[in-house]
């Protein structure tokens, strides 16, 4: 069982709120899928290495210039000001 | 009680590419909000990164001008933070298998002596976007021309033990990178930046204490102060008794102190796994010993050839090899004539003045021509100031212009002699001075016969004539 | 006007336009006639009625002038799943936080049926961010079953997947990421192919799990799976992670039409089929078995020890893929946006992220964040990475022996609306016969072969090894023209 500690702390850092009234069954559920995952503990993987296949790799040319109209980098937002994103003010302590 | 200072530097430079690390709007600065944005930069649902070529091409220039391992298999990994200046919510970088390990930059300690300090490593990151918070009372402003431009991380093993040494640290990187043409490491727009670890023990102690990290210092003065200042408050707080806290600290210009962040977010959990969007980087060695070979050379190797073979000061050098145009026209003119000192004398007083500016059309070819004639006595040091500074924009016939301006130097002893005569008529009383044995003022009279020829006495002719006529050896 | 056009496929429909049967327009008006009749089945999010009209029009007059250098597509009305950027349309990805979200750009997916002349009918419904196995978890409500309208037609591209099974468009275009597309094609009688991964760009498709999420068609037969194959793959310097490689010719490798069952080996999996798998799915695959052995086929007995391991791999990989890939929705530069005035930066994110996603979303982030946190990281994802590749390695030594493996693609018929909804487990292990080919990037292809006593569609699954998508298609294509049945009408 995962630790209801546990999961505030996940909640947090994805920062993704679960309503107290939904804790017990989310706990539930997500206790049940953890223990499904462990599953792979059985796996033996010792002779696995970190071996992969070396693929072709495709680079970009520093050439092209290619990018979006102020207009539109802003048009989805739903706060906007001078073309700046306008978040919560950040309170940096100086 | 007698603390040591141990000291490691985090450098962030921005590379001088065109366009981003991973998409292709402008690698460009202070331009109007958010019109340097790609689909990839804004973090667009669906956008995929594509790596810029040149900026690996560069990542790896700035390893070997460090003198670093270069890893020919690196890898992009995601590191997660929520911060409005992040769009996608994590920053691409390179964890545990970085572009290049273990190099070293050689710096002077006080006492003038080599010491070597060694470079952890060296990896790609793309930059986050700016964050503004004093255009308005209620937000803070996010501008991502920023996010995503090219920056190599170099990371410095805690070698260094004095502000100073930290000083010399970063001057001495700086430079190994502009020559290698990697970055303009322009502290003022933020495309070099420092974040300094520092912890202090007792003197001869090995282990090491708790460090604080000073985040985004931005100039060599603060770097400076804020390492002193923090070496001072870690002391303090040890001699009293109390702990040095692991944490994060900013420097404020004004106080010239450094304050904790005080943030209360949980203790960062960054995630990092590897980018699933971007493959390992493999390099060839075909293409590491290409960039190798190349017309570029590293500044340490640089540095020796102009010591040694040259045998150029140590501070001459290395003005030379402060800026690539600088170095690159001292080599070329050195193709032309082998006269490195006096080269070296004229490009880092006279050359270094104009070399970066659009006026500057001076050719090697005629510069040499310069040399030559300086070398052969047809002008002397005065008129040769007068006339580079004419050339340098003109690029004009170094004999033509000798003859036009009238700049050819008097060699001839009769006519110097005779003005010498003239001179020391006209000045008795410095004369009998000069008889009664006030050496210094040969200079008196040297200036006067120049005056008198306009400039272009032969001043060692002129010398050797006065010494004569007053019987000093 | 003619009657039916809807049930014709790509390849039919094509030679109608060149005979001059019926026109692209006429084609256009019976499916724009048929989404409205059968809008019960909420298939699509959104319609693109008056483009596809006016771009009929303009494919009615270049065939009436006869031009014969119109690709195949020319004219052909097709569904996109609602996960590929269509610029200047909105992209929901069955999300409340991407419900006003107007792409800037076309995802390459698009761009490439545009340029054959393919008309694009609308956005298909889908599970929020392609996580799921019913299209339950949309926020735009669930989308229907063709064949029985109280149960589900599978997931995530259920939309798609109803679309075309329910004569909505003549084929769609879905992404699949562990069975995204083969599970709904089962569940709804008709073809869906996953191809290799990195055949088909990925950019401008909205990301699950980066590693895993391929795009592919569902169609009718196999042949039109063909064609689309080799209209969307190909290498695309957008996306650094496909394959630099030409596009496929799989269409013209059907139509010789030069291949026999003796040719090919057929390698059944029984560890994999050992247990939980429906009583009718076994016995109408076991038959199935014993017929193709009859037609000329070689059945060989394969064995892939790793992949009872599948499920718990993949729900480590995904979601911790996935909780990386969603940092980004935030309502800042576009998503949901609470226009709340929170006190602190912290609760701005929250609030957004909290109200944005829906249920499966939020379980799924929180999942792979857990993978990836300080202290777990080895433990799950690094562990899964390597169980990853062990699970490959079998692949590659059943690979030696045989050309296709063969199994049901689902171990269940299609369950009704809301059976599962308490129990996120129980579908998650529903996908156990279709994550392998995502874990080990194979190609992998669902066709319908067999209908159940309660009248709903039974399809089989068969995956070849990397690559070798003209092999999986040319074997389908034997198996659909002898043991498959004609879809839902």
């Amino acid at each position: 069982m995962v630790e209801k500690k546990e999961v505030l702390k996940i909640s947090k850092l994805s920062r993704l709120l679960i309503e107290e009234n939904k804790i017990d069954s989310f706990l539930k559920n997500f206790s049940e899928i953890i223990e499904y995952i462990n599953l792979l503990d059985q796996a033996d993987t010792t002779e696995i290495g970190k071996d992969e296949e070396i693929v072709e790799y495709s680079f970009r040319d520093d050439s092209e210039i290619e990018k979006l109209e102020v207009e539109d980098v802003v048009k989805n937002s739903a706060k906007v000001e001078n073309n700046f994103f306008a978040v919560t003010k950040v309170i940096d302590e100086e | 009680m007698e603390f040591e200072a141990v000291i490691g530097l985090e450098v962030h430079s921005q590379l001088k590419t065109k366009t981003k690390l991973f998409s292709s709007s402008n690698n460009d600065f202070g331009e109007e909000p958010n019109s340097n944005v790609s689909v990839v930069d804004l973090g667009l649902p669906g956008a995929l990164p594509v790596i810029n070529d040149k900026a690996v091409d560069l990542a790896i220039l700035a390893s070997l001008s460090t003198d670093c391992k270069i890893n020919t298999k690196s890898t992009f990994a995601r590191k997660h933070y929520f911060y409005p200046d992040l769009p996608k919510g994590y920053q691409i970088s390179q964890y545990d298998e970085p572009l290049a390990s273990n190099g070293t930059i050689i710096i002077q300690d006080i006492n003038g002596k080599d010491k070597i300090v060694r470079i952890n490593r060296i990896h790609m990151e793309e930059d986050a976007g700016k964050l503004i918070h004093d255009i308005s009372d209620k937000f803070s402003m996010v501008d991502l021309n920023r996010a995503g431009v090219p920056l190599i991380e170099i990371v410095s093993e805690p070698d260094l033990s004095t502000a100073d040494e930290a000083v010399s640290y970063l001057k001495k990187l700086r430079n190994i990178l502009i020559y290698a043409d990697v970055s303009d490491c322009n502290m003022e727009e933020g495309n070099f930046r420092c974040d300094a670890n520092i912890s202090i023990r007792r003197a001869g102690e090995t282990e090491l204490g708790i460090r604080a990290e000073i985040k985004n210092i931005n100039s060599f003065k603060f770097v400076k102060k804020a390492i002193e200042y923090e070496i001072l408050r870690q002391s303090k707080l040890i001699s009293n008794g109390e702990k040095v806290v692991q944490e994060t600290r900013l420097f404020n210009s004004n106080s010239n102190k450094t304050f904790s962040m005080r943030t209360k977010e949980e203790a960062h959990d960054y995630r990092y796994f590897p980018d699933p969007d971007l493959k390992p980087l493999i390099l060839t060695c075909e293409r590491i010993d290409l960039l190798r070979n190349s017309s570029f050379q590293s500044y340490n190797k640089k540095l020796t050839t102009y010591t040694v073979d040259y045998k150029l000061s140590k501070d001459d050098s290395e003005i030379l090899l402060s800026n690539k145009a600088l170095s690159k026209f001292f080599d070329d003119t050195l193709l032309v004539i082998k006269e490195p000192k006096l080269a070296c004398k004229w490009i880092i007083t006279e050359i270094i003045k104009h070399i970066n500016l659009d006026s500057f059309v001076l050719e090697v070819e005629n510069f040499a021509n310069f040399l030559l004639v300086l070398k052969d006595g047809k002008i002397n040091n005065n008129s040769g100031k007068e006339l580079l500074e004419k050339i340098c924009t003109s690029n004009d016939d170094i004999e033509l212009l000798i003859d036009s301006m009238d700049l050819k130097q008097e060699s001839s002893e009769d006519l110097l002699k005779e003005i010498i005569e003239q001179v020391l008529q006209n000045n008795p009383d410095e004369k009998q001075r000069l008889l009664d044995g006030e050496v210094k003022l040969i200079s008196f009279f040297m200036g006067k016969v120049m005056k008198e020829t306009k400039g272009k006495g032969n001043p060692g002719i002129i010398i050797a004539i006065i010494k004569k006529e007053f019987n000093i050896s | 006007m003619k009657s039916n056009l809807e049930l014709l496929t790509i390849e039919t429909i094509a030679e109608g336009f060149r005979n001059e049967d019926f026109k692209p327009s006429e084609v256009m008006e019976a499916f724009l006639e048929n989404i409205k009749v059968k809008s019960e089945l909420n298939a699509y999010i959104d319609t693109y009625e008056d483009d596809a009209v006016s771009k009929a029009a303009e494919f009615d007059k270049l065939f009436k002038e006869g031009r014969e250098d119109l690709p195949i597509l020319s004219g052909i009305p097709i569904s996109l799943k609602d996960i590929f950027l269509v610029k200047d349309k909105i992209c929901t990805c069955g999300s409340k936080m991407l419900s006003n979200y107007v792409s800037n750009y076309d995802s390459t997916v698009k761009k490439r049926l545009d340029d054959q002349g393919v008309i694009i009918l609308g956005k298909t419904n889908m599970d929020e961010f392609a996580m799921g196995s019913s299209t339950e978890t949309s926020y735009f409500g669930p989308t229907l079953n063709p064949w029985d309208h109280e149960r589900v037609p599978g997931g995530s591209s259920g939309g798609s997947a109803a679309s075309v099974a329910g004569r909505l468009a003549v084929a769609s275009i879905g992404t699949d990421t562990g069975g995204s597309i083969r599970q709904p094609a089962s569940f709804c009688g008709i073809v869906g192919l996953k191809p290799t991964y990195g055949r088909v760009s990925r950019y401008g498709m909205v990301a699950f799990s980066s590693s895993l999420d391929q795009a592919g068609p569902l169609t009718h037969n196999v042949r039109d799976s063909a064609i689309l194959l080799d209209t969307l793959s190909g290498f695309d310097n957008r996306d650094t992670t496909s394959l630099k490689l030409a596009p496929t010719k799989c269409y013209e490798a059907l139509k010789k039409n030069d291949f026999s069952p003796s040719e090919f080996k057929i390698g059944i999996p029984y560890d994999l089929l050992r247990e939980g798998l429906d009583s009718e799915i076994d016995q109408s695959f076991n038959l199935l078995v014993a017929q193709l052995e009859k037609m000329g086929f070689k059945i060989i007995d394969v064995s892939l020890p790793s992949s009872k391991y599948a499920v718990a791999i993949y729900y480590i990989i995904a979601p911790s893929e996935a909780s990386s890939n969603l940092s980004r929705y935030d309502g800042i530069r576009y998503g949901f946006n609470e226009e709340s005035t929170p006190e602190t930066l912290e609760e701005f994110y929250v609030k957004n992220r909290s109200a944005g996603f829906g249920e499966e979303v939020k379980r799924r982030i929180m999942l792979g964040t857990y993978a990836l946190s300080s202290g777990y990281y080895d433990a799950y994802y690094l562990k899964a990475i390597k169980v990853k590749r062990m699970m490959q390695k079998d692949f590659n030594e059943a690979f030696k022996k045989v050309d296709c493996i063969l199994t049901p693609t689902s171990p269940e018929l299609p369950f009704k609306l809301g059976e599962k909804k308490d129990n996120p487990l129980s579908m998650y292990l529903s996908d156990i016969l279709t994550i392998p080919a995502n874990l080990a990037e194979l190609p992998s292809i669902s066709i319908p072969f067999s209908i159940s006593s309660s009248n709903l569609p039974i399809g089989l699954q068969l995956t070849s090894n990397k690559l070798c998508e003209d092999t999986l298609l040319k074997v389908s294509s034997i198996l659909e023209r002898e043991v498959g049945f004609k879809s839902k009408t």
